[in-house]
């Protein structure tokens, strides 16, 4: 009978502790693997500053620019799941700065519509002027991984005249999460973007 | 106890000495002394000694290396060294020129001549004299003009794609222990000059170097054909790179026989080759994107299945990413053309469909 009883408790044991393995091989990312999330994550962010650029560039075709508005929003996360388990819709938001200093948080598929439109700039120009740069992956509360990564964004609007109407310089921070999905792998995905810094340099 | 196995230890002891006679031979020269470019062939030569020194060691053959310049080398050194070669029918020989070379228009033959110390000889001669030498396998690689004038051209210099340390594979043991037959190549075609860079070299021997590594790292099937088309495809990306619509075409004459070496389950009914130059050509911004756009558009179904998808890494090849939907995947190359250097297939980690076509595509994207 005791003999039954040990056999039982060291299998309960050796399941806890299989589980436990086959568990932490599915979520818990290895040091090498951490290191290209960042990685990768700065190439994410390469390409959004990348659409952006081409969301607003009104010289280029409109299918291209359509599209760049479409692969930005795949970037960003837009399912979560409340206390409850139940999935919610959430925009994430950015943050733009305004002619006269201020700053907005507004929904990032609105900010894509209105950088494709800006009816005020016949002609935009939106650059990167210096690298990118992202933190070390950190375990949240929620079992993800969390990072932020900054990028630097300069912006110019011209005038009918061909003038440089607006000019600003931005250092942003985008919120970066690495998530399991279904299947155990990864994913990179970006919430909020804030404003961290901003320097209007010429405003009208 | 010795008497008893004296007959084994005696056939071990002649296996293995079988075995370490197998070479890999080259015969490597430069034009070194070239007033403008002799430093840029040196350094050709030296990345190819080390290259095939890295092969040998591979896949367990000796390496027995001449390495010469051309300013100290004549015809006859060139002749009696062919003579002396030692002749064991397991071997490879391989021989490479980097430096002057012509071929006058007067001229049939389609591969040029190359020069050494004093006179031009026919490049066709010299690999037919290596051919009579009767070696398993008999490599001939010729980087230089192939039209009326001698003198290259090279350009200022261009980063380069790191090439990656070699480990062993089935992919050069099928290239250069399993195929036998003979190869001649030349870097450019009949008419054409041949081009490069002043520190890096010139750019077919880089193109060839990198498709080997690309091939030694990324394939699982490989023939020398697919595996010198590969090179052609890395050579006209460089010389896009320059852009100075600069003429160059690699050619080749093989007579191969070789096995496959891996038989997987779903065999690929897609070319490596073609959907490296697929995707690249997706990536090449220089093309409008209306015509990239059509393209990705007519051909994806070509290379890929409906429900297929893409695994990008960077270092760490298990990086455990999600993959991406095929389509996702190739609008963002179109979008990201001008972030894009080059994007290599790596065919050894993805998978195919029951009909061939990729499922899972493993990418690199060199930025």
């Amino acid at each position: 009978m005791k003999k039954i009883i040990y056999y039982f408790i060291f299998l309960g044991i050796y399941s806890l502790f299989f589980t436990t393995k086959t568990f932490a091989q599915h979520t818990e990312p290895s040091p090498e693997q951490l290191t290209e999330f960042k990685e990768l994550t700065l190439r994410r962010v390469n390409d959004l500053t990348n659409y952006i650029k081409q969301i607003g560039d009104k010289s280029l075709p409109e299918r291209p620019r359509l599209k760049s508005i479409q692969l930005a929003m795949s970037l960003f996360d837009t399912v979560y799941y409340n206390s409850d388990g139940e999935k919610v819709i959430k925009m994430p938001t950015v943050q733009v700065s305004r002619k006269d200093g201020s700053v907005e948080n507004i929904p990032i598929k609105q900010y894509f519509n209105t950088l494709f439109k800006l009816p005020h700039f016949p002609k935009v120009e939106i650059s990167s002027y210096d690298v990118s740069y992202c933190s070390d992956f950190e375990k949240g509360m929620d079992g993800n991984y969390h990072a932020t990564a900054f990028y630097y964004q300069r912006f110019k609007g011209y005038d009918q005249k061909g003038k440089v109407s607006y000019e600003s310089k931005d250092r942003k921070a985008i919120e970066v999460t690495e998530k399991p999905n279904a299947k155990g792998k990864f994913t990179i995905s970006f919430g909020n973007i804030s404003v961290i810094e901003t320097t209007a340099l010429s405003p009208n | 106890m010795f008497k008893k196995n004296k007959g084994l230890l005696i056939i071990l002891v002649l296996i293995c000495f079988q075995g370490a006679t197998q070479s890999i031979r080259t015969i490597l020269i430069a034009d070194s002394k070239h007033p403008e470019l002799g430093k840029t062939y040196e350094r050709n030569l030296v990345m190819m000694d080390s290259v095939f020194s890295e092969i040998a060691k591979n896949i367990h053959y000796d390496y027995l290396p001449i390495a010469v310049y051309a300013h100290d080398f004549t015809e006859k050194d060139l002749d009696r060294e062919i003579l002396h070669l030692p002749i064991n029918t397991d071997d490879v020989i391989v021989f490479y020129y980097v430096g002057r070379g012509l071929n006058p228009t007067h001229q049939t033959t389609q591969f040029p001549s190359i020069f050494l110390k004093d006179t031009y000889l026919q490049i066709e001669n010299i690999h037919q004299k290596l051919n009579n030498k009767g070696v398993k396998l008999n490599i001939t690689l010729i980087d230089c003009n192939n039209q009326q004038t001698s003198r290259q051209a090279l350009t200022i210099d261009k980063p380069l794609v790191a090439r990656s340390i070699f480990v062993e594979n089935d992919i050069l043991r099928k290239l250069f222990k399993e195929s036998k037959g003979n190869i001649i190549i030349s870097s450019s075609k009949k008419n054409e000059k041949a081009y490069g860079s002043t520190n890096n070299g010139t750019y077919y021997t880089i193109a060839w170097l990198e498709a080997l590594s690309q091939a030694e790292n990324n394939n699982v099937y490989i023939t020398w054909d697919s595996f010198l088309k590969d090179a052609e495809l890395r050579l006209q990306e460089k010389l896009a790179q320059d852009n100075k619509n600069n003429l160059q075409h690699s050619q080749w004459q093989i007579t191969t026989d070789s096995k496959d070496p891996i038989t997987p389950n779903n065999t690929p009914t897609v070319s490596f080759n073609d959907t490296n130059l697929f995707l690249n050509t997706l990536a090449n911004e220089k093309l409008k994107y209306d015509k990239r756009e059509k393209l990705m558009e007519t051909q994806m179904k070509k290379f890929f299945n409906v429900d297929a998808e893409a695994n990008e890494y960077i270092n760490a090849i298990d990086n455990n990413m999600s993959a991406i939907p095929i389509e996702d995947f190739l609008n963002k190359i179109l979008i990201n053309a001008n972030l894009i250097k080059q994007i290599n297939v790596v065919e050894n980690l993805s998978t195919f469909s029951q009909d061939g076509r990729y499922q899972i595509i493993t990418i690199q994207e060199i930025r």
